[in-house]
């Protein structure tokens, strides 16, 4: 296109430099019309460079605006709606594999103490700190979220509900040996309690996500800082 | 011939969800545009603002000073904006006193990539200036 076009133009300027042509009505309107094409051209590509430009802008806003509305701003990790869309695109990929799937629920124990004791602000900060160890003990194709308040859902692509298990109480040691208040607060001490589940292709996945609770819950009556798996559906 | 021209107005658009404010001082010489420009007839929409600038420019010798504060635009209006901007780079060309200033918010550093391309091409004194989000 654009050669056939450069060689078009050069074929003009030969003819309105050609002395043979020399008084010709049409030499002028032509000048002036190949004037007008050459601008016009320069006004296309810049204005093409210019949208690149903006177009290129918007993506990245776009990718932004997309990191953020996965992320939860206080621990950066997986906020409930990726969770979410992650579980139910680990659930058909185990579908098709067969491979199994474990969930975790894990609660901070008593958290509401932390914050009454120390203020929201230490609290949040504690949150972040116990995301931190999660996220730390975990594969990199595993998946760790807050799934609300002081609750996190691990999703363990590939692992069984024993697997699962191995690493709740993996977890659940590494939070109560760290110091969620840091240097400054070193004295506040959090333990976690943990429900499992394995995940069945043949439910929906909010079916394992209500195994893992019940789990939880019985984690939690039988005295706290423990973990517990469901048993299978 | 002679045509009267009644004197020149004070151009004011104002903004919408998907068109800027558009402030044209006869007095100034300050033409200001600010917002978003997504308009759904670009042509329409900067027919006015084109037109007082070809009148301003050839009904008086004031300086002209050209603020633009747009993030956010699509192809037509980046079609006008160069058009306007062409027209200055004559105007400046031809010795008046012109000058552009780019102005985006710094959390937004592609905007000044896009303030550059507009720059380039043009002779015309062109500031890109940052404006800081605390204020």
């Amino acid at each position: 296109m654009r050669r056939e076009e450069d060689e078009f133009i050069a074929r003009l300027r030969s003819i309105l430099s050609d002395p043979a042509n020399v008084g010709d009505p049409l030499m002028i309107p032509l000048t002036e019309l190949l004037d007008r094409h050459l601008r016009q051209r320069r006004l296309l590509e810049r204005i093409m460079r210019i949208s690149d430009r903006a177009q290129a802008q918007l993506r990245d806003v776009n990718l932004t605006l997309q990191a953020a509305s996965l992320t939860d701003p206080l621990t950066g990790l997986a906020n409930r709606r990726h969770l979410v869309e992650r579980f139910r695109r680990e659930a058909i990929r185990a579908q098709r594999t067969g491979g199994p799937m474990a969930v975790l629920i894990a609660d901070v124990d008593r958290f509401k103490a932390v914050n009454d004791t120390w203020g929201h602000e230490t609290g949040d900060a504690v949150l972040a700190a116990i995301a931190d160890v999660l996220q730390s003990r975990l594969r990199d194709y595993d998946l760790c979220g807050r799934w609300g308040g002081e609750e996190f859902l691990i999703l363990l692509p590939e692992t069984t509900v024993e697997g699962g298990l191995v690493v709740a109480e993996k977890l659940r040691a590494a939070v109560a040996d760290c110091q969620p208040g840091g240097l400054m607060r070193p004295e506040i001490q959090v333990s976690l309690s943990v429900g499992v589940a394995g995940y069945d292709p043949a439910e929906p996945i909010e079916v394992s996500i209500s195994r893992a609770d019940g789990a939880l819950y019985e984690a939690k009556t039988a005295g706290r800082n423990r973990c517990v798996a469901a048993v299978a559906a | 011939m002679n045509v009267e021209l009644d004197p020149m107005q004070d151009l004011a658009i104002s903004p919408t969800g998907t068109t800027p404010a558009i402030h044209f001082s006869a007095r100034t010489g300050v033409l200001e545009i600010r917002g978003e420009s997504y308009p759904e007839n670009a042509f329409a929409f900067f027919e006015p603002p084109i037109t007082w600038l070809r009148r301003f420019m050839s009904e008086t010798d004031t300086a002209i000073r050209f603020d633009v504060e747009v993030a956010y635009m699509n192809t037509s209006s980046i079609r006008a904006m160069v058009d306007m901007l062409d027209l200055l780079e004559q105007a400046h060309l031809f010795g008046r006193d012109v000058a552009v200033r780019w102005l985006y918010d710094e959390e937004n550093e592609r905007a000044l990539d896009m303030g550059e391309e507009f720059k380039e091409d043009l002779t015309l004194p062109f500031e890109i200036v940052t404006l800081s989000s605390q204020e």
